[in-house]
Order: C-alpha cells, then sequence, then structure tokens
C-alpha cells in the first residue's frame, strides 16, 4: 500500500475510463451501421499477488443472441423468397391491364366479340368490317405484348440470379477471409469488429439462399444450405455459377438435359471441381434466388403456357372445321366414317368409345405428325391428360396412315379397328360381335388454311413465325404452340380485303349481307366449350380446363390476380416475422444512445474522480517533497 | 384496402420510419381510391371477387352489343314495316283504280287506272328499295345490293338485248293464242263432221274441257284423247233455238264458255255465238264451224290474252339471278311447244337481291336471310326479299297493268281489259303464291315485338351487371372518407410521437 499503488490504481481507472469512452463512441457512432451490434466492456479488478492493484480493461463483448439470430437468418432468406414473388405476381398481374380499363386484356377481347356482333348485325357494312379488322389487330397485339413482357420478366429473374450470385459469392469470399483469420489467430477470435463483418457477410448470403451456420471449435464456422449441402467448409473455395441468358423466349426452358436447356445454368462448383446443378439436385429451398428460379421457370412459364394456350385457342377455334362423322357398319362393328380431308399437321382426329361391360369411357387422340423425329408425341399433346395419343404421318394421304392408326390403337389396346373405305374418309369401327367396345363418337379439326371455299371457318389469326401460315398445332419439328402467343397476328389477307369476314364462298359468291360466318364466329369465341390444357395451370391440376375462350381469358385474369394477392398475403406475414425478429434482435443487439450516453456520463465522473486521486497523490507527495 | 394495426410498443427509429412510410402508403392508396373511385388498379387488387366483375364485364359487353344489334333490328323492322304498309296501301289503291267500271279508253290505249297503277309499280319499287346507310332491306342477304330495278327497264327491257315484261307477255301471247288466234286449237271441217283438236303442247291455248249439247240430230263427242279432241257431226238439222257449250280451260286455271246457238233466222244466226241451221248437214257445219272459229278467236283475244300476259308476267317476276324465268321457246312462238330458260343475258332480271331463297330448297326463307341475334339464344329473323311470292305477285299484278295497252282500233279493247282487270284484282286480293304484303309485314312484326322484349330485357340485365361490377369494383365514398380520416389522425398522432420521442433523448440534456 502507498501512493504509488494509487497513483497505479488510478491511471489504471484512467485508462478504463479512455477505453470505455472509445467504446461508447465506437457505439455512438456505429448506432446506425449494418451488421453492428453493441459492445461492451466489462472491468475487472487487477489482482496481484492477492490484492486489488487496479482495474483492468477487460475484453469487449459483443452484445447479440445467438438464437434470435438464427431464427432471423432463416426468415430473411424466407422473407427475400417471399418479396421475389410478391414483386414478380405483382408485375405480371399488372401485364394485364387495369381493370374495367379499355386497355385490359378481358376488354380487349370483349370489344372483339362485340365487333363481331356489329358486324353480324349489319355484315354489309364497310365500317363493321373494318371495325373488326381492327379489334382482331388489337387483340392480337395485345396477347403478343403482354407474352414478350412476360419473357422481359422472366430475363429480368434471369439477370437478378445472375446479381444475386454475384453477392453470394462475394459474401462466400468475405466469409472465407474472416473465418481463416479468425482461425488462425487465436487473439483475433474475439475481435468484435472481424465476428461483426462475418455475421453480417453470413447475412448477406442468407437472404440469397436458405442456410444454417454451423459453429466450429476453432471460431470458424461451416456453413450449410438447409437441404444439406456445403457452402462453406470453414475453408473455403465453393463458389455459385452461372451463365446468365440475355434474352430469353418461350422456348428457352429448363431442362435436366443442359443440352437442351435454354435458361442460364446455376451450379455450385466445390473446390475440388465438382459442380452441382442446382436446380436438379433441389439445392435451394428458399432465399432469393430460389424464388427468381421458380419465378423464370415455373410461373412466369406457366404465365406463357396460358397465353400461348389462349392464342392457340383464339386460332383455332376460329380456324377449324369440325367435318360430320357418320355412322358406319361392316358386319357387326359398328362405328362412323369422318372425312379427313385438308388435315394439317397437329390436326387431330378424336375417338370416344366406351369399355363394356361397365361402359368405361375412354379417348384415344389421333395427331397429324409427319415428322419423325417429333415422335413419340409428349402426353401434353393433348389437353387431356388421360387419353391415349398417337401421332401419325399423313404424308401419304389417309390411306398410307391407316396402317400406322391401327397399330397405335393395337399398342394402346383400344380394340377398334380403322379402315380407309375411299379418298380421304377414315372409318373407325368397335370390336363387332365381341362387344366389349363401343364407339360413343368420332370428331375432328381440321384448320382451314383459306379464307374461302372450305367453310364458314376461317384461319382469322395465322402464325407470324411461319410466313403468316395458319396455325394448326403443329407438332412437327418444334411445338408450334409453344411462344405462339408472341406470334399470334392477324391474317394479312383478311386485312388487306375484310370483305372476307363475310364473304366464304366465290363461286357461288357469298352474299354481302351474309351472317353465316360472324355468327360462327361468335358462337366459337363465346359459346363453344374447349378444352385448355391442364399445364396452364388453371382449373384443377391433371384435369382440363373446358371452357370458352372468353371464359378462358377472363380465367387468366382471376388465376393471376388470384395469385398476386396470395403472393403479396404471404409476403406480409414473412415481413411481419422478420420486422419482429429484428426487432428482437436490435433490442438486444442494437445501440441506444441513450443508454451510452448515460454510460458516458458515468465513464466521465470515473475520469474526473481518477484524475482526482491522481491530484491528490500529486498533492500529497508534493507535501513529501517540501518535507 | 384494409388498415394495419399500429401496435405501440418498443420505439425504435427504423421501425416508426417503417411504420410511418407504411401509413404514408396507405393515406396516398386511399386518396387515389377516392379520386379514381376504384378500389384497385390491378386484377389482383379487386380482391377475391374478381372473377365476379370480369363475368360481369364480359356479360356487360354482349348486352350492350345485344342491345345495339337490337336498336339496329328496330330501326330495319320499322322501316320495313313502313315500306311495306306502302305497298299495302298501294295495292288497294290498284284495286280501286281498276275497278270493273274503269274502262275508259285514252288515245295511248292505256286507261287512267292503268297509268295510276303505273305510277303506284314505282312507288312500290321505291319502298322496296329502301336502304339504312346503304344497307338495302329487301336483299335479303346481298344487303349492298338495291333489290328492284326500275319499271322501265321492267315494262320494256334494257334496250340492250334483255326482254322486259312487255317482250314476255307478247311472246306469251304469240303462243297462247297460236295462229288464226284459236288458242293454239285445230277446227276441222269434213262434211257435216267438226272436229276441234288441242295441238299437242302442254303449255300454252286453250285446254278442251267438255262439251255439252242439246242440238238434235248432230253427235256430240266429248274431247277425249291426248292431244284432246272433240267432234260434232250433224246427222240432220239441229232445231231453232238448241245450244252447243263448250267449255274450255285457260292457262290460269278459269274456265271459259262458248255457247253457239242454232238459229233458223239469218239475221239471229248474225249474232256472235250463234249459227245458220242450213238445209244440209254440211252447210249447217259450215255455218257451225264459221261461228264457232269467231267465238275461239274472241276468247282468244278477250279472256285467253288476259290471263296469257298475267301469266307472263308473273313467269317474268319468278325470275333471279340464279333462277332466270322461263320463256316461251321460240321463235316462231306461235307453235311453241314448251318453255325454255331464258338466261341473264337475255331477259331483264328484276330482282338483283339474294336469292337462296326459294332457289335453293334447304334455305330457311327470307326472315332468316338477315338474321338479328337479339340474346345468346335468340334469333330473330329480320330478312325480307323483294322476290317474296307476296311482294311478287303484286309487282307482277302491278307490271301486267302497266305494260298491257288497249288501242281504239281494237274491238275487243273493252272486254279484253275487263278480263284483265278481273284477273289483277283477283291476284292483287288472293295472290296466287298465297302470301300477301300484309304477311310478310306480320311476321316482321312478330320480330319487332320479340326485339322490344329482349330490349327490356337487356336494359335490367345491364343495370344489374353494373351493380355486380360497382360493387367489386368501386369504393364507397363514406368508408374510403372514414378510413382517410381515421388514418389522418393515427398518421398525425404518430407524426407529432416520433417527433416527441426523437427529441427525448440525453443528448439534448448534457451539457
Amino acid at each position: 500500500m502507498g501512493l504509488t499503488s494509487a497513483l497505479n490504481a488510478a491511471v489504471s481507472g484512467l485508462n478504463n475510463s479512455q477505453a470505455q469512452i472509445d467504446l461508447i463512441s465506437q457505439n455512438v457512432s456505429n448506432a446506425g451501421s449494418a451488421g453492428y451490434t453493441r459492445r461492451t466492456l466489462t472491468p475487472l479488478q487487477s489482482v496481484v499477488a492477492n490484492r486489488t492493484s487496479g482495474v483492468l480493461s477487460g475484453t469487449i463483448e459483443r452484445v447479440y443472441d445467438r438464437l434470435v439470430q438464427r431464427q432471423l437468418r432463416t426468415e430473411t432468406a424466407g422473407a427475400a423468397y417471399t418479396g421475389v414473388h410478391t414483386r414478380f405476381t405483382a408485375q405480371l398481374d399488372r401485364l394485364y391491364g387495369t381493370p374495367g380499363s379499355a386497355s385490359a386484356l378481358d376488354s380487349i377481347f370483349n370489344s372483339f366479340t362485340q365487333s363481331l356482333q356489329t358486324l353480324a348485325a349489319q355484315p354489309s357494312s364497310a365500317t363493321a368490317r373494318v371495325q373488326s379488322v381492327q379489334a382482331a389487330q388489337l387483340l392480337a397485339g395485345t396477347i403478343n405484348g403482354i407474352s414478350n413482357d412476360v419473357q422481359a420478366l422472366r430475363a429480368d429473374a434471369e439477370r437478378a440470379i445472375g446479381s444475386a450470385v454475384q453477392r453470394a459469392n462475394q459474401a462466400l469470399a468475405s466469409i472465407e477471409q474472416i473465418n481463416s483469420r479468425l482461425t488462425n489467430d487465436v487473439s483475433a477470435r474475439q475481435n468484435a469488429a472481424l465476428l461483426d463483418e462475418r455475421d453480417r457477410a453470413i447475412n448477406d448470403l442468407a437472404r440469397i439462399a436458405d442456410i444454417k451456420v454451423v459453429d466450429q471449435a476453432n471460431g470458424g464456422v461451416n456453413i450449410f444450405t438447409t437441404s444439406g449441402f456445403q457452402l462453406f467448409d470453414g475453408v473455403g473455395g465453393t463458389r455459385l455459377q452461372f451463365d446468365v441468358h440475355d434474352a430469353l423466349t418461350p422456348q428457352s426452358l429448363y431442362n435436366t438435359n443442359p443440352a437442351l436447356r435454354g435458361v442460364g445454368t446455376l451450379s455450385i462448383v466445390t473446390p475440388a471441381g465438382a459442380t452441382i446443378d442446382v436446380v436438379a439436385q433441389g439445392v435451394f429451398r428458399s432465399g432469393e434466388i430460389q424464388g427468381l428460379l421458380e419465378m423464370r421457370d415455373k410461373a412466369l412459364v406457366e404465365a406463357q403456357v396460358q397465353l400461348d394456350e389462349l392464342a392457340a385457342g383464339l386460332a383455332r377455334a376460329l380456324s377449324d372445321r369440325n367435318p360430320p362423322a357418320a355412322a358406319a357398319t361392316a358386319g357387326a362393328a359398328q362405328g362412323f366414317d369422318i372425312d379427313l380431308a385438308g388435315i394439317q399437321a397437329g390436326n387431330s382426329v378424336t375417338i370416344d368409345y366406351f369399355e363394356q361391360p361397365g361402359n368405361v369411357a375412354r379417348r384415344a387422340t389421333i395427331i397429324r405428325v409427319d415428322d419423325p423425329a417429333s415422335l413419340p408425341l409428349p402426353l401434353t399433346a393433348t389437353a387431356d391428360p388421360n387419353d391415349l395419343v398417337i401421332g401419325v404421318s399423313f404424308a401419304g394421304g389417309v390411306a398410307g396412315a391407316v396402317a400406322a392408326i391401327q397399330a397405335g390403337l393395337t399398342a394402346g389396346g383400344t380394340g377398334l379397328t380403322v379402315a380407309n373405305p375411299a379418298g380421304t374418309m377414315l372409318r373407325v369401327l368397335d370390336d363387332g360381335a365381341a362387344a366389349t367396345r363401343d364407339i360413343g363418337g368420332v370428331s375432328a379439326g381440321i384448320t382451314n388454311t383459306a379464307l374461302t371455299g372450305q367453310g364458314v371457318e376461317l384461319p382469322f389469326f395465322v402464325d407470324r413465325g411461319l410466313g403468316n401460315a395458319a396455325y394448326t398445332g403443329s407438332f412437327d419439328g418444334s411445338q408450334q404452340q409453344r411462344g405462339f402467343a408472341q406470334r399470334i397476328s392477324l391474317n394479312a389477307a383478311l386485312a388487306a380485303d375484310p370483305s372476307r369476314l363475310i364473304v366464304f364462298s366465290t363461286t357461288p359468291l357469298t352474299p354481302a349481307g351474309d351472317t353465316a360466318r360472324p355468327l360462327q364466329l361468335i358462337d366459337r369465341l363465346t359459346q363453344v366449350n374447349r378444352d385448355f390444357s391442364p399445364e396452364a395451370g388453371i382449373g384443377g391440376s391433371g384435369l382440363p380446363h373446358t371452357g370458352t375462350v372468353s371464359g378462358f381469358v377472363r380465367r387468366i385474369l382471376d388465376t393471376q390476380g388470384g395469385k398476386a394477392v396470395q403472393a403479396q398475403r404471404i409476403d406480409e406475414g414473412q415481413q411481419v416475422v422478420v420486422n419482429a425478429l429484428s426487432e428482437r434482435f436490435a433490442d438486444v443487439s442494437g445501440v441506444k444512445i441513450d443508454s451510452e450516453l448515460a454510460d458516458l456520463v458515468q465513464v466521465q465522473n470515473a475520469y474526473a474522480a481518477n484524475a482526482r486521486v491522481i491530484g491528490t497523490v500529486k498533492d500529497l507527495i508534493d507535501v513529501l517533497l517540501r518535507l | 384496402m384494409s388498415i394495419s394495426p399500429f401496435v405501440p410498443g418498443q420505439f425504435s427509429a427504423s421501425q416508426a420510419t417503417e411504420r410511418l412510410t407504411q401509413l404514408r402508403a396507405q393515406l396516398n392508396g386511399l386518396q387515389r381510391q377516392l379520386g379514381s373511385g376504384k378500389k384497385a388498379e390491378t386484377f389482383a387488387g379487386l380482391g377475391a371477387q374478381r372473377y365476379l366483375s370480369l363475368d360481369a364485364r364480359a356479360k356487360l359487353a354482349a348486352t350492350e352489343s345485344y342491345k345495339s344489334i337490337v336498336n339496329d333490328a328496330t330501326l330495319r323492322i320499322n322501316l320495313q314495316t313502313k315500306s311495306l304498309e306502302g305497298v299495302v296501301r298501294q295495292a288497294h289503291a290498284a284495286n280501286s283504280s281498276l275497278a270493273p267500271n274503269s274502262w275508259l279508253a285514252a288515245n295511248d290505249g292505256q286507261t287512267i287506272g292503268q297509268k295510276s297503277v303505273r305510277g303506284g309499280l314505282d312507288e312500290v319499287i321505291d319502298l322496296l328499295n329502301v336502304d339504312v346507310a346503304g344497307r338495302y332491306l329487301f336483299s335479303g342477304r346481298a344487303s349492298d345490293v338495291k333489290p328492284v330495278l326500275d319499271s322501265r327497264t321492267i315494262i320494256e327491257g334494257d334496250g340492250a338485248g334483255r326482254a322486259g315484261v312487255k317482250q314476255l307477255i307478247t311472246e306469251r301471247r304469240l303462243a297462247d293464242l297460236g295462229a288464226g288466234d284459236l288458242g293454239r286449237l285445230n277446227l276441222t271441217v269434213a262434211a257435216a263432221t267438226i272436229g276441234l283438236a288441242e295441238d299437242g303442247n302442254p303449255d300454252f291455248g286453250f285446254r278442251l274441257q267438255g262439251l255439252t249439247s242439246s242440238l238434235s240430230n248432230t253427235v256430240a263427242t266429248p274431247p277425249a284423247g291426248a292431244p284432246a279432241a272433240l267432234a260434232v257431226t250433224f246427222a240432220g238439222a239441229p232445231n231453232d233455238g238448241e245450244t252447243l257449250t263448250l267449255t274450255l280451260r285457260l292457262p290460269d286455271g278459269s274456265d271459259e264458255q262458248i255457247m253457239l246457238t242454232a238459229r233458223t233466222d239469218p239475221a239471229a244466226a248474225s249474232q256472235p255465238g250463234s249459227f245458220l241451221i242450213g238445209a244440209t248437214p254440211a252447210a249447217t257445219a259450215a255455218s257451225f264451224s264459221a261461228a264457232l272459229q269467231t267465238s275461239l278467236q274472241r276468247a282468244s283475244r278477250t279472256s285467253l290474252q288476259a290471263a296469257s300476259a298475267v301469266l307472263a308476267a308473273r313467269d317474268f317476276f319468278a325470275g333471279s339471278l340464279n333462277a332466270p324465268p322461263r320463256r316461251v321457246a321460240g321463235p316462231p312462238f306461235a307453235t311453241a311447244a314448251g318453255f325454255a330458260a331464258g338466261t341473264a343475258a337475255n331477259t331483264v332480271i328484276w330482282y338483283r337481291g339474294d336469292d337462296d331463297f326459294p332457289v335453293n330448297p334447304t334455305s330457311a326463307g327470307a326472315r332468316a336471310s338477315q338474321p338479328a341475334r337479339i340474346d345468346a339464344n335468340l334469333t330473330i329473323g329480320t330478312g325480307a326479299q323483294a322476290n317474296e311470292a307476296g311482294l311478287r305477285d303484286t309487282l307482277a299484278a302491278f307490271a301486267v297493268a302497266a305494260a298491257e295497252t288497249f288501242p281504239a282500233a281494237d274491238v275487243n279493247a273493252r272486254e279484253r281489259y275487263e278480263a284483265l282487270t278481273l284477273r289483277i284484282r283477283r291476284a292483287i286480293s288472293a295472290p296466287p303464291g298465297g302470301q300477301k304484303p300484309e304477311d310478310i309485314a306480320g311476321e316482321i312484326a312478330l320480330a319487332g315485338s320479340a326485339a322490344r322484349y329482349a330490349l327490356a330485357r337487356h336494359r335490367q340485365r345491364e343495370s344489374f351487371f353494373l351493380s355486380v361490377i360497382s360493387a367489386v369494383e368501386d369504393v364507397n365514398n363514406e368508408e374510403v372518407a372514414a378510413n382517410l380520416l381515421s388514418l389522418q389522425t393515427r398518421l398525425e398522432a404518430s407524426y407529432q410521437t416520433t417527433a416527441i420521442i426523437g427529441r427525448l433523448t440525453l443528448t439534448s440534456y448534457l451539457r
């Protein structure tokens, strides 16, 4: 005990105060910094030989709640995922226009049918004809526009994945760097700044992908995706890789076969050089990237399919004629004859039959596919997922196709027989005396390719991508339907000669006031039901949506609107969770200026008191020296 | 839009800012709603009921179309009705113009009545050529074509080789009257036997229908065989006053009787319809034959010629573009054995419109030629064609009256005129096709009343759909205003609180 020890204690107190002020200044100045956790300094008494000799500054400690931090990371990934969904579905919803406005898709479709109604009432009016043509042009243009916008959104998602991958790699690189310093240098382990920085990088990563962080004994961390793939093994080197495809078309789709893939491939490259296909392996379950991938490969693709179905339905509703089927018998076998003159690639013949006993309804669909490379047809070739689909070349006419049709029907176990009694006639018969099959009906949809001379149906809309040829739903080469929404356009010949809206025959010439054609067009759009593929995601899953073209337009708007609302609701819920968690986290880890300042006052007082002690010691020493 | 709850709790600057921003966004949203009157600008924003509004909009659009179609159809129907009323009025006027006592020869061979009917014909044609904005109402499906040519071309021909009614009447007259104006009958005398026989053509002239005789000492063989022939053989002298009646059927189906009375007094025998009983059967036969010839010629030049003209006109008006009228095969016409199809190159086709009805046997009729779909499953026929039987018969009746002339030199003029007007008036009051212009007007009026009912229904529907759309898409102003007010209060309070809390920091109090 002595003045010196008092002086030393006071000096250690001063030092401690200075350290505290230093820390308070750090806390105050970083009050708003991202990833900064409040730090505290707990002074310790300095014990020398069982005696307190002063105060030690102690270690700087980060104040944070590990559990909340972990939850927050999980929920941040979820929020990023729902946020992406909300952003994209809202944008998609906006593409269809403002409800009730003239630019909304349904309004434009309604004005098209209205123009046809007017045309049916005033068939010889040149104004009514031109208005119908213009309304059709507007409709085709609108469908093109929305489809282009859908692809633009997909390209946005693609680019956003690219940028997210970059950020993820930056985060991984900085985690790697900090982690190596923390593990290699024991003294650095308590370095709050480094730990904060590493947490910040991990948080960045957690927004992009759903991860879990496992702390290691050596102060390092390992990072896994929730699905169990290791993103960071404590040493590093794993990177995400993504080749951005700048322009996406409806044909550029994800395919498990990289050679057939039209979109960027996201993969994880391990330090050992192994590559993991993220999408194929289902690496991510949440987070920004997963949200973007789902938009690019599912939601927006589905929106495109809806538009394609709409465009195809619109074109074929107006262009397809349905030749009548006449009852036919051969011995005990009964069935139908149907004339397939002019059957186009992609056109189909549908046989509805019943298996007896039990009256089980079955369906077989024969589709004209001349290109053998396009065979066998996918199950999605028809809207009905349960029918037997037979792709057959009609290059040799009906006579040349009969054998292949028979082979398909036999292979499919239908028990039906086909024949070609004459010309382009196809005869479908049941099994006769065995009576295990009954044919309910045979129908065909044959696309008219000329404006006149083929009946009241006409190729009103054509495929711009195929040199303005009629849309027939061909499978030859590629599926004509995919991306048709981008290419559908008004038949230029019709635009050039609107009188063809009325005139369906030149010999004898259809009178200018004939209403057969416009009335048929209206019926086909608003009365006649069609099957729409379940791929469009409308109606029950796996079941085709049956309805009118006009109804399908409304279902698209309804479905997309509903999805946008749902995404928004989920996102709002997720944001509430994230907010609550970040509030809790901030409550623990955030800098509170008031408490810091209160500490400051204390420290200031302590400093003054220590200084006072030094002053007193000095006075005492002065007294001593003056003796 | 709903207001998310504000939970006062732990204050944190960033949270407070976020809440304020949210409140501000809600305020902006409400302001937008108040301004536009609409709940949302996207389909998502309409909420779960968006399908109702989408559906109602589609139905509203359809209803609007139907309404405009009804209005259009009503306009057509009204004009058609007016036209048909005019036609009926003209028919009545013609009926009285051609009254039985209207014979008053004029220098140009046409009576005042005929001239007024000619005026009526022009008016009827004008009425049938009515159009709405270039769409003709009596053309069937060919609504861009003026249905009826002008009366001059119809009657006189086009002057370029296409025959009009007049020429067809002339040709038919020649064919019906035959050589010597005997109505295509061959009259022979051999000793005391007079033979009268049809010439074997199926279409023209008289048909021998019956023969009754009270002549004594005479064998009257009624018409028999094919071609029909009859014979009268005088075995002796008939008594004075005894008669023989020959019934002839005209091509229009009416019968004409020729009665010949035996007379001993030469003066009485010189009257028409009498013959002199001669000294010998041969002399009687000669006298009988001469009297028969005179009577036949007279019947030919009056009733037969009148019937022939009416039939020729009816044939002319039965023609249309795809079924040109039949014409007498020839020349020579006097010996024509039947009809030959006319062509658009040699005959005026008076009706230029759509002739699917009646040319096409499967045609659904003139009314169906202009269907107006006034509701999803309700189609009314508002079509009409100038070549419908009712209108065609009227036109034919008018045209024959306008075409025929009665020169002063013609001794049979008055009788022929009366035979003609009788037939014309009959054709107008009981048309041979069975249909009258009134019937067409009646059918169209039925369509009109269906259209009126549909319009009332569409008006109701329209207001219903509008209310559905409004319920889904529109905001309730009171509700928005109330929300706005409460939001404003909360926002002001929040600003105030934030400001107070913001000032409440130790920093401000440390000196």
